[in-house]
């Protein structure tokens, strides 16, 4: 029995912390395309879930940066130029900030509000400035003087003293006056901290900040200018070295502070801390670079991007171009997999030549895939005829069928189409255009029609597999980075899932023959790990916010596109396993745009612009659900051609039946009614009695 | 030492208190039967001085389903409770995510007006309500006796709540945020339930090692309710492996009765050193009784100056067939109550140092 642990057993590398020694498996691909967030600058960070941006954010660590100078055979990933900075950061959910958003500090809502801005303000400050003291405290304790030097920080804390005794000379800092040394500084601070958790702590209308704090309240970000202006001028950092500040969980209250837009919340409990970011960035000081973390399809509203800060799209940078031979994410891939090999009991995969083929090995062509999902004694039956076709042209495809299943259900498609266009010419009396002779299919014309093919074959496949109630077959390296959609979560999933099915396969059977067959992993093995991923993508997404809503837009939206893709026997859409909608249709309705942000966000579903076949339809967006859901729904994975074109009206339709959406007026009442959807609160009870 | 800490059903507890001729009731209007059961009890035995209940409102979204049916049952509720008490019934609207404080004044509020001897009912009652309430009342040097109650229904549904949020502190328990979590580890203690919501964000949120990670599983849970229950273990220690790529220890699952919010609270002081621990991270998902004994232990180590994260996924939406029924026993509705506090005393606190 295999005792080797899975390689990629530990999903995610930067939460859940310490336990994971990320030098060894930091992976630097992406590092050249996002070269400001180590420049001076403010930078929102925008990806869905699962891009690696708490990977790339965590360099900013100081404890992170200490890992690295620890580890002389992996040395920090940035060029030295990149490495003058102190990081200092805060996690707004874990600090409690957000919180402070939970407390009323006066009946009347816009005092409230202001005054809950400057409370959190000012704990944000402190926060700040307590982890800013403590990630120079923790360098000039624990790192080495000539690192220390090669970033622009002084190993003296005397010199640190010094700035503090400036800092408290600040007039954005009066209230550290009476400290002196970097030592009661930090204890002024959690101090004051300690009185803003204390009201949230309490929770009581009698218990107000106490007087000296309330009287000194400071606006956001100036006591941290005000502190790295001291640092600098105390030389504790040089002059060129920048102090980056990283909001965590900033996302959150992005996707909270939506959702009340949405819903028009006077109350104004998120958009208020969201405010008071989009304020600091847009303050224009240039003293402190901030760095947020942000979903897509979401944008701060008084900052501009290139003015005020730098917007880097880690989804664009991911999304693999047409033809490029370069594309980024199959190098991140193959590097994720390699590191995570190397510190394994499988190092021995790591360094041989493309680990990833070797391990995985090619994925089948489609005509292999097609020869798989069919029947083996009678692979022909899946080509369906229909009453009136011409004996011989059933029989030729028939025939084919048995050598070539793909390409005979390719020839039944097209005849199928030129049937349709007959029918169509005879309506148009186009009597000009010649008659469609039924004798062309012996040629097998589908055969030179290279993108037509193209086109068709994965739609071919699984419609394949559906006639022989199977499902399609993925294995092989092209395959799982296909699935992965550009996603480096769903791709160490996969790859775990895979390494899992393969462990209990080979503990059930005869260790040695297995060994033996390893690597390539078996196909089946491969398949059943890929589709274990695929299922667990799917239970995912009742885990996410709003998770059991979304996962009832995923499985509307999944089943379907499965739906049509199966009944759509002339493969007139073989682009359909996406929708699209036009960009002022899904406007007008804020519930349905919300949803499908949602899900684009926490990565169920992939959004691209789409530029429709008629300009009239004007500017038009398409979704995907996610690769790695396309073996649990059924789907074919390339997006190629055009996919379904939807109207929102339509779709609202779909979700109002599918208890997505509650109907929102007499005509979605009456929609459930008549589709015999109509909802009832009786369920099963929880173990299955009828009620 | 470890008190008595008496608890039972209601009339029987009632009775044992004859010198209490009057308590204030606090409980909930709810989509569920159960919800009035206890304030039913206590009314009928002649013993309520004062009724108030909080009417518990969705928020308002397009995703929320069922609403009609929602609003239907808590009308049907609140004039059932208008018709049975009458002029000593209050009821106060609040909606499920309203700002903690509001929650705050409510508690505050009901400290002002009611007697000095309170039951608090728990049965339909969110955890974001009475978690703070409970607190309040034993901060409060004026309440005299508080009794907790809880009202088995005849069946759950099987779908209980939809939509978990984010895991967040339940009010007044967000822990201490400026404890240096890298040196300190955390105890984690999960109380097993039927809904594992989220939980993957409660083993990423927290920092701790295997050895102060323990699931209270309630035991014996009401056949089949144990099948849910191990999914529900099974859940947490796949997801376990799948962060710390190592097994949970088998010792991690520690069994305490379904009912006895009084052996899962020593449970607690016993994994917590005393109940000293400087960090400790609750997630009340279990039963209400062993979600009591959470609530307990933040109170008793809140007043002992020690603060205590306890956390939870509040969903946006509980179905409005959580339960239904209410299960009797010997012919009367099944509610049991907790004495927390009698003549002053406070039940539940932390062992002597």
């Amino acid at each position: 029995m295999n005792s080797r642990r899975n390689p990629f057993h530990t999903l995610y590398l930067t939460e859940g912390a310490e336990e994971v020694d990320l030098p060894p498996v930091f992976s630097p691909v992406l590092l050249p395309h996002v070269g400001p967030l180590f420049l001076p600058g403010n930078v929102v960070l925008k990806g869905m879930q699962g891009t690696g941006k708490s990977m790339l954010l965590s360099l900013l660590e100081t404890n992170v940066r200490l890992a690295f100078w620890s580890n002389p055979e992996h040395p920090y990933p940035l060029p030295n130029q990149q490495c003058r900075f102190v990081g200092a950061g805060i996690n707004l959910s874990k600090s409690l900030a957000l919180k402070l958003n939970e407390l009323i500090f006066s009946k009347d809502r816009d005092e409230n509000i202001q005054r809950s801005k400057n409370v959190f303000s000012d704990f944000f400050n402190c926060w700040i400035l307590r982890d800013l003291l403590m990630s120079l405290r923790r360098l000039m304790t624990d790192a080495q003087v000539a690192r220390l030097r090669a970033i622009g920080v002084t190993e003296y804390s005397r010199k640190l003293d010094k700035a503090m005794s400036l800092l408290v000379r600040d007039d954005s800092c009066a209230f550290l006056a009476g400290n002196s040394t970097a030592d009661e500084v930090e204890k002024a601070l959690t101090k004051r901290l300690r009185a803003h958790l204390d009201l949230v702590s309490s929770l009581s209308r009698d218990k107000r900040l106490p007087e000296e704090v309330e009287r000194t309240l400071t606006h956001a970000g100036e006591p941290i200018s005000a502190a790295t202006r001291a640092l600098r001028s105390a030389k504790v950092i040089e002059s060129d070295v920048n102090v980056f500040v990283t909001v965590d969980q900033f996302e959150v209250l992005l996707r909270k502070k939506l959702l009340e837009d949405d819903a028009d919340d006077k109350r104004e409990q998120h958009r208020r801390f969201f405010d008071v970011f989009d304020d600091l960035i847009a303050n224009r000081d240039r003293t402190v670079s901030y760095r947020l973390g942000s979903r897509p399809n979401a944008f701060l509203e008084k900052s501009e991007p290139e003015r005020d800060y730098r917007d880097i799209d880690l989804d664009s940078i991911l999304q693999k171009q047409e033809h490029s031979k370069n594309a980024v994410f199959p190098r991140f891939a193959e590097d994720v997999f390699i590191r995570r090999l190397a510190v394994s009991e499988y190092r021995e995969l790591a360094n041989v030549r493309r680990p990833m083929k070797h391990t995985f090995g090619s994925s089948p062509t489609a005509a292999k895939r097609a020869k798989l999902c069919a029947s083996r004694e009678h692979p022909e039956k899946v080509v369906r005829f229909d009453s009136g076709w011409p004996k011989d042209v059933c029989k030729f495809l028939s025939d084919l069928g048995k050598d070539d299943v793909l390409s005979a259900k390719l020839g039944e498609v097209w005849f199928r189409q030129q049937i349709a266009n007959e029918i169509k010419r005879g309506k148009k009396k186009q009597p000009e255009t010649p008659p469609f002779d039924p004798n062309e299919v012996f040629e097998r014309p589908w055969e030179s029609r290279t993108w037509w093919k193209k086109e068709r074959k994965a739609l071919a496949v699984l419609q394949i597999a559906a006639s022989n109630q199977q499902r399609v077959y993925f294995f092989g390296e092209a395959d799982i980075v296909a699935l992965s959609g550009e996603n480096i979560l769903a791709f160490v999933s996969i790859c775990r899932e895979i390494w899992e099915s393969w462990g209990l396969a080979q503990a059930e059977t005869d260790p040695s023959v297995k060994d033996a067959e390893f690597p390539p992993f078996d196909y089946l093995r491969q398949d059943a790990g890929i589709r274990k991923a695929s299922k667990l993508w799917r239970e995912k997404i009742a885990a996410t916010p709003q998770g059991n809503t979304l996962q009832r837009l995923i499985d509307v939206i999944g089943d379907k596109l499965h739906k049509q893709l199966i009944e759509d026997r002339r493969m007139s859409y073989p682009g359909g396993n996406g929708l699209s909608f036009a960009e002022h249709d899904l406007e007008s309705d804020p519930d349905v745009k919300r949803l499908f942000h949602d899900a684009t966000a926490e990565g169920f579903l992939l959004q691209r612009d789409h530029t429709p076949k008629t300009l009239s339809r004007g500017k038009s967006v398409k979704w995907y659900p996610h690769p790695i859901l396309a073996p649990y729904y059924e789907l074919t994975v390339p997006h190629t051609k055009e996919p379904r074109y939807l109207t929102v009206a339509k779709f609202r339709e779909w979700l109002v039946r599918a208890n997505v959406l509650a109907p929102k007026n007499a005509a979605d009442e009456k929609l459930a009614t008549r589709t015999g959807n109509r909802r009832s609160s009786k369920q099963e009870s929880l173990f299955g009695e009828a009620e | 030492m470890t008190s008595i800490r008496p608890f039972g059903p209601i009339g029987w507890i009632l009775n044992k208190l004859p010198q209490i001729k009057q308590w204030s009731v606090l409980g909930t209007i709810a989509t569920e039967d159960r919800c009035l059961a206890a304030a039913q009890a206590v009314f009928r035995s002649r013993l309520a001085s004062d009724i108030t209940l909080l009417k518990i409102l969705d928020p308002v979204s397009p995703t929320i389903r069922f609403r009609k049916e929602v609003e239907s049952r808590l009308t049907k509720r609140e004039r059932d409770a208008n018709a049975e008490f009458g002029s000593t019934l209050s009821i106060h609207e609040m909606e499920l995510l309203c700002v903690e404080q509001e929650i705050g004044d409510f508690a505050s509020d009901f400290l002002q007006r009611c007697g000095d001897n309170v039951i608090v009912d728990l049965s339909t009652m969110p955890k974001r309500f009475f978690f703070p309430v409970l607190t309040r009342l034993l901060q409060s040097s004026r309440i005299v006796n508080l009794i907790a109650t809880y009202s088995l229904p005849e069946r759950y549904a099987k779908v209980l709540e939809e939509d978990p949020d984010e895991w967040s502190s339940l009010p007044m328990y967000g822990g201490d945020p400026l404890i240096e979590t890298r040196t300190t580890p955390a105890s984690l203690i999960i109380g097993v339930g039927y809904q594992p919501l989220k939980i993957i964000e409660i083993l990423d949120h927290v920092r701790f090692d295997a050895d102060h990670v323990k699931l209270l599983f309630p035991f014996p849970s009401i056949p089949p309710g144990f099948v849910e229950n191990w999914k529900f273990v099974a859940r947490i220690k796949s997801e376990w492996s799948k962060l710390r790529g190592a097994e949970l220890p088998s010792d991690a699952i520690i069994r305490v009765p379904i009912r006895d919010a009084s052996i899962a609270f020593d449970q607690l002081i016993a994994h917590t050193n005393d109940g000293r621990a400087s960090s400790v991270v609750l997630a009340p998902f279990g039963p209400k009784p062993i979600s009591l004994a959470m609530c307990l232990l933040g109170i008793a180590r809140r007043a002992e100056g020690i603060a205590t994260e306890i956390g939870y996924t509040q969903p946006h939406f509980y179905h409005p067939e959580y339960s239904s029924g209410v299960a009797t026993r010997d012919g009367v509705p099944a509610v049991t109550a907790y004495c927390l506090r009698l003549g002053g005393r406070d039940l539940f606190s932390l062992p002597p140092e």
